[in-house]
């Protein structure tokens, strides 16, 4: 069983939930929970048009002040709901009733105005199951990136690509690639500068501290190489050399794969005790309650779920 | 019969160990590129004619200091220097020499075009990172560049690709300093020389996305200290001096848009913030435009292949191309100068 959570209802995520319920065959629909609010699924479906009948869908629903509230407009009352959905749904999880799960986008202005200060998901949810550090993976089909670091600033970023960090973010990658049944995942590591610094002339970090974590998760038996030039890693690794990239920054891991897979890239969060993977867009506001909103990525993220809760943990 | 609406046009062969001899000499043999240009060949003698053994072809070179010789059909002009000793030119193996020859030789060719004897330089591969003089530090083509012409302008290496032109604010400079190094200035003036890239190659009113520093959420943000500080001001300036700059984008998405907005150009902050999704977009197989010189310098994207070097198999196509591109804005721009066959360069009217 996975869990979707409809993220904020003032965006794009109920109308493509109903969606991709829509396309579920019947086994598949029967493994998944909705943790969302019944009455904007209900405003959604009339708003696109959607023939899904929600009586034969497992809904968790947790009420909406003033529901259904009207499509693309940040308002607290929303950002606290897209909150106490994840907090359902982690409550259901850690209890074993789901196996993984899928988030829709939340608006991270309407979670802030609600009182919820987290940066996005990933933080709310190492907070609600006590976990110090989560990881981002972005994954598509061809070209899977971890973060060393996500949305900090690009200061922060390089101070976080300690040797310490960054080990450790190699071995959440290669575990979580040897769950996905790559017996020994080829990884590989980008510098931080252009050109790995070319022996400290373009920078240092990469040698006094990329390269130490390398050898370190080498010594672990790690198939992992580098720092290789982010400039070329990428389009490498997307063509088959490498089965996992560790990025040092957001941007770093971000722009590649939003460039070979913008649709279908997956967001996948590591290291809390609970699965989770998101759609990799944002609420889209502009375009909620239209019925134009595409739910390929919300898909692919159901898909990657099922995987993860199939498989087990490691 | 020599006409005189034919723009002069430098080849230099680039490090003399790799594949840029074989190209620059393929370059000037084809009759398209004699037909469309006078070419000059600037470089050693020795390196030139182990480009013709690569390719298999023989020159008729008629050395520019040869009063005796003029420019005539099915020859190229030759400005020889001597940058390379022979037992340091061997093919595929490069060295502190051949980089140094590679530079001397690129250099020789900036004063050509200076002097008023060439409309642009067409630089086969060398080496990324070169040796700054009287320092252990190393520089990229585009700051060696920038110091053979004096110029106060930002001197940017543009990745110039059919759909899409992409440079970076901070060069090649180490990530932590380039937030130091961002300024509403400099951003400003990357964007000018973008803009005027495009405009030289052909575009009346080019669309330039500027993209931030710090990550932005896809969709929008406040973004940090350096958008507020110097890259929102920067855009802004931009546009009230006429261009079209939009930004600051977030960095993850602005490629894949660009490509389906009509976006011609997207400058970024960092190198790689562009070279990661330049790379993956094709680039390597094609060319690079130095904006910000007082001339046009193109060059092809790929390295000096030194794997290939000496073996005939080099692909001239991005050379082609970047002498096409180099053609068509040259000749927009309508070379000042003109080389007169037999006593050297004089000014045309």
């Amino acid at each position: 069983m996975i869990g979707i959570t409809m993220g904020d209802p003032a965006g794009v995520g109920p109308e493509i939930i109903l969606k991709a319920l829509a396309d579920m065959n019947a086994e598949d629909r029967a493994a998944t929970r909705v943790f969302g609010c019944l009455a904007t699924l209900e405003a959604a479906g009339r708003a696109i048009g959607s023939t899904l009948d929600l009586a034969g869908i497992a809904i968790s629903d947790i009420p909406v002040e003033g529901a259904p509230l009207p499509f693309g407009k940040a308002d607290p009352r929303a950002g606290d709901a897209a909150f106490r959905f994840v907090e359902g749904a982690v409550r259901a999880a850690s209890d074993g009733e789901i196996g993984c799960i899928v988030t829709a986008p939340l608006n991270k202005a309407a979670l802030n105005a609600a009182g919820h200060h987290y940066d996005g998901h990933t933080g709310m949810l190492a907070a609600l199951t006590g976990t110090p550090k989560a990881w981002m993976i972005l994954a598509s089909e061809r070209l899977k990136v971890i973060h060393n670091s996500t949305h900090v600033s690009l200061h922060d970023a390089i101070e976080r690509a300690t040797t310490e960090s960054v080990l450790a973010t190699i071995r959440v990658g290669n575990d979580h690639l040897r769950r996905l049944g790559h017996a020994a995942p080829r990884i590989a590591v980008a510098g931080i500068n252009p050109h790995c610094g070319e022996g400290g002339l373009f920078g240092t970090e990469d040698d006094t501290r990329i390269a130490p974590a390398v050898k370190a998760a080498r010594a672990d038996g790690i198939d992992v190489h580098g720092p290789v030039p982010a400039d070329t890693l990428f389009h490498r690794a997307h063509a088959g050399e490498f089965d996992l990239v560790v990025a040092q920054y957001h941007d770093q891991g971000h722009i590649p794969v939003k460039l070979v897979a913008f649709d279908t890239a997956v967001n996948v969060s590591l290291g809390l005790p609970i699965d989770r993977t998101s759609v990799d867009h944002g609420t889209a506001f502009d375009i909620a309650g239209k019925g134009i909103a595409s739910h390929l990525n919300l898909h692919e993220a159901i898909a990657y779920a099922r995987r993860l809760a199939a498989g087990g943990r490691a | 019969m020599m006409t005189l609406t034919k723009p002069l046009i430098a080849i230099t062969p680039g490090d003399p160990c790799g594949i840029g001899p074989e190209l620059a000499v393929r370059l000037a043999a084809r009759p398209e590129s004699q037909e469309q240009a006078d070419i000059v060949l600037v470089g050693d003698l020795g390196v030139i004619r182990e480009g013709e053994r690569a390719a298999g072809i023989r020159l008729e070179l008629a050395p520019v200091n040869n009063p005796q010789r003029v420019l005539a059909a099915g020859r190229v002009l030759h400005l020889d220097t001597d940058t390379i000793s022979s037992g340091d030119l061997v093919p595929g193996r490069h060295s502190p020499e051949s980089t140094r020859s590679s530079m001397s030789m690129l250099a020789t060719a900036v004063d050509l075009v200076q002097g008023g004897g060439a409309a642009g330089i067409l630089a086969m591969p060398m080496l990324r990172s070169l040796p700054r003089q009287g320092s252990g530090d190393t520089m990229d083509v585009a700051e060696f560049l920038a110091l053979l012409t004096d110029t106060d302008r930002p001197v940017c290496e543009i990745a110039a690709m059919s759909s899409l032109w992409v440079t970076s604010v901070a060069g090649s400079a180490p990530l932590s300093e380039v937030a130091s190094m961002l300024d509403r200035d400099r951003i400003f003036r990357t964007c000018s020389v973008m803009h005027e890239a495009l405009q030289s190659a052909g575009l009346e009113k080019p669309r330039i996305a500027v993209t931030s520093y710090n990550p932005l959420i896809a969709g929008g943000g406040e973004g940090g200290r350096e958008e507020q500080a110097a890259v929102i001001p920067a855009i802004e300036r931009a546009r009230a001096r006429g261009m079209d700059c939009e930004g600051p984008f977030a960095a993850e998405t602005i490629f894949k848009q660009a490509l389906s907005d009509g976006i011609d150009a997207v400058v970024t902050m960092y190198h790689d913030q562009a070279r990661i999704a330049t790379s993956l977009m094709g680039f390597e197989r094609g060319l690079a435009v130095y904006g910000g010189l007082p001339f046009r310098v193109l060059s092809p994207a790929h390295g000096p292949m030194f794997e290939l070097a000496g073996k005939g198999k080099a692909d001239p196509e991005a050379a082609i191309a970047s002498f096409n591109l180099l053609l068509s804005t040259t000749i927009r721009r309508t070379p000042a100068f003109r080389f007169r066959g037999d006593s050297g360069m004089e000014r045309k009217r």
